[in-house]
């Protein structure tokens, strides 16, 4: 079953066309790899799922109900509701830093979800337990080191218990050593079968982690397949040259 | 010895003066900060006129001398054609209502500068988790907004309470007036210290008050 399917959808920001009938479908359970060269349009692709971006032309289907239909947004509320289903991590973290950890992880779903505190509460240690950050739940994220921030982003993201999360370069603005402990959280995701589209730089964890690979070029999917035939038989020139750069 | 008599003597008459001068400090913050807010709000909004609008305002309170502001209110308004009647107000509320137009407008300003100093991403990061546009307002930006504000609220504050001197010029019963009275009285000039004292003592406490505003809020950081 699909979660998230997009047909031919086209983005363009003023004359410069993004994304160029733009067409896949992540399934249930799939950890999908999105890689490709700086300005292929990865992250725009990643938030007009989520809808910080709005398509021009095409179709996401989330979970078989259309987000925009053909160019057509769905009203407010269906939007709301399909987006709700989905989280995202982001490459600058975008905690909230006038809350300690813990409020980061309790502000959206107290105000959104309508479920008693105790739940939440609970919910809020067991993650916090999760990313490894338990004892950090009433500090400021001024004072955490960027992979503990990046965790309890994505403790953040999971307080909503979204069906998919996407991360856009959850570990590109990391310190190299502070990458290891971000990564490891998501593979533990994987692991319990959450649904993840990832932009990523790292073609290591992309070959370990991810089921499937789609290598963006241009604003168009190039290639896609499984990490073995993506990173060991690249049928594409490109893709081979994309990935000869970024091993360098 | 003198000098202490005399102080004495005149104290409550300059007293009754900052008693004015405070009330008009008080009101000018009270209403210019929301004010203010609803302005910078206002031009935020996807109406257009209204930005518009707003901006001309800012621009004209901004570029014209305050001291001007509280003349043209005072004297020259209850002259206007038709409507110069409903404008007649006590030297007070003439005060009042230039101070509070023109800080608003320098408040706005600063508000504004605090929502540029938010980061889009907070925006984004409130959307993807499913606020609303006023949960995103009031839980996350405002807070942020008003802590990057604070220091240049706090300035304005303490030149406010300086600025209010210039409601001489309408001969509002102020720590001013109330000097320069005392000065042509007693055919002394020693009430402009006395006048000074006061707006020290006024200015100091006000730098306490902010300094122990902006300390917590950089605390909840920590
Ligand atoms: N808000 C925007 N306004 C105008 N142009 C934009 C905007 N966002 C992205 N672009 C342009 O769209 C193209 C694709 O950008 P995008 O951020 O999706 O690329 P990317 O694949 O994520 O790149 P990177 O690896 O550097 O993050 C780029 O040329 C970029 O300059
Ligand atoms: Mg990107």
């Amino acid at each position: 079953m699909n979660i998230i399917e997009a047909k031919n959808i086209k983005k363009s920001f003023g004359e410069q066309e993004v994304l160029k009938d733009i067409s896949f479908q992540i399934g249930l359970g799939e950890v999908v790899a999105l890689i490709g060269s700086s300005g292929s349009g990865k992250s725009t692709l990643l938030r007009c799922l989520i809808d910080l971006e709005k398509i021009d032309r095409g179709t996401i289907l989330m979970e078989g109900k259309p987000l925009v239909e053909n160019g057509q947004y769905s009203d407010k509320k269906a939007i709301r509701e399909l987006t709700a289903k989905m989280g995202m991590v982001f490459q600058q973290f975008n905690l909230f830093p006038n809350m300690s950890v813990k409020e980061n992880l309790m502000l959206a779903p107290r105000l959104v979800k309508k479920e008693s505190e105790a739940v939440l509460e609970d919910r809020c240690q067991r993650l916090l337990q999760k990313v490894g950050l338990a004892p950090k739940a009433n500090a400021f994220p001024a004072l955490l080191s960027g992979g503990e921030q990046q965790r309890v982003a994505i403790a953040r993201a999971l307080m909503m218990e979204p069906e998919i999360l996407l991360f856009d370069e959850p570990t590109s603005s990391l310190d190299p050593e502070l990458t290891g402990e971000v990564l490891q959280v998501i593979k533990q995701l994987a692991d319990e079968h959450m649904t993840m589209v990832l932009v990523t730089h790292e073609m290591g964890f992309a070959k370990e982690a991810a089921h499937r690979v789609i290598f963006m070029d241009q604003g168009r999917i190039e290639e896609e397949g499984t990490p073995e035939q993506i990173f060991n038989h690249p049928q594409k020139e490109r893709t081979r040259l994309f990935l000869i750069s970024s091993y360098k | 010895m003198e000098l202490l008599n005399y102080f004495i003597k005149v104290i409550p008459f300059m007293l009754s003066g900052m008693k004015t001068t405070l009330a008009l400090g008080v009101v000018t913050i009270l209403f210019s900060l929301p004010l203010g807010f609803l302005t910078t709000m206002g031009i935020r909004s996807r109406f257009k006129p209204l930005s518009w609008l707003l901006e001309s305002y800012i621009y004209v309170m901004r570029g014209t001398p305050l001291m001007l502001q509280l003349m043209f209110l005072y004297y020259s308004l209850p002259y206007a054609p038709l409507i110069g009647k409903l404008f007649t107000m006590n030297r007070f509320m003439a005060a009042s209502v230039a101070f509070i137009l023109n800080y608003a407008a320098y408040f706005a300003e600063i508000f504004r500068g605090g929502f540029l100093a938010v980061p889009k991403g907070q925006y984004e990061a409130c959307q993807v988790l499913g606020l609303n546009r006023w949960q995103t307002m009031i839980r996350v930006i405002m807070p942020q907004m008003f802590r990057v504000a604070l220091p240049s609220i706090s300035n304005e504050t303490i030149t406010l309470v300086k600025d209010t001197a210039l409601a001489y010029v309408i001969a509002l019963p102020e720590i001013m007036h109330a000097a320069k009275a005392a000065v042509s009285r007693d055919a002394v000039p020693t009430p402009y210290l006395f006048a000074a004292a006061l707006y020290l003592l006024m200015t100091f406490v006000l730098t306490l008050i902010f300094k122990k505003l902006e300390q917590r809020y950089r605390l909840q950081e920590k």
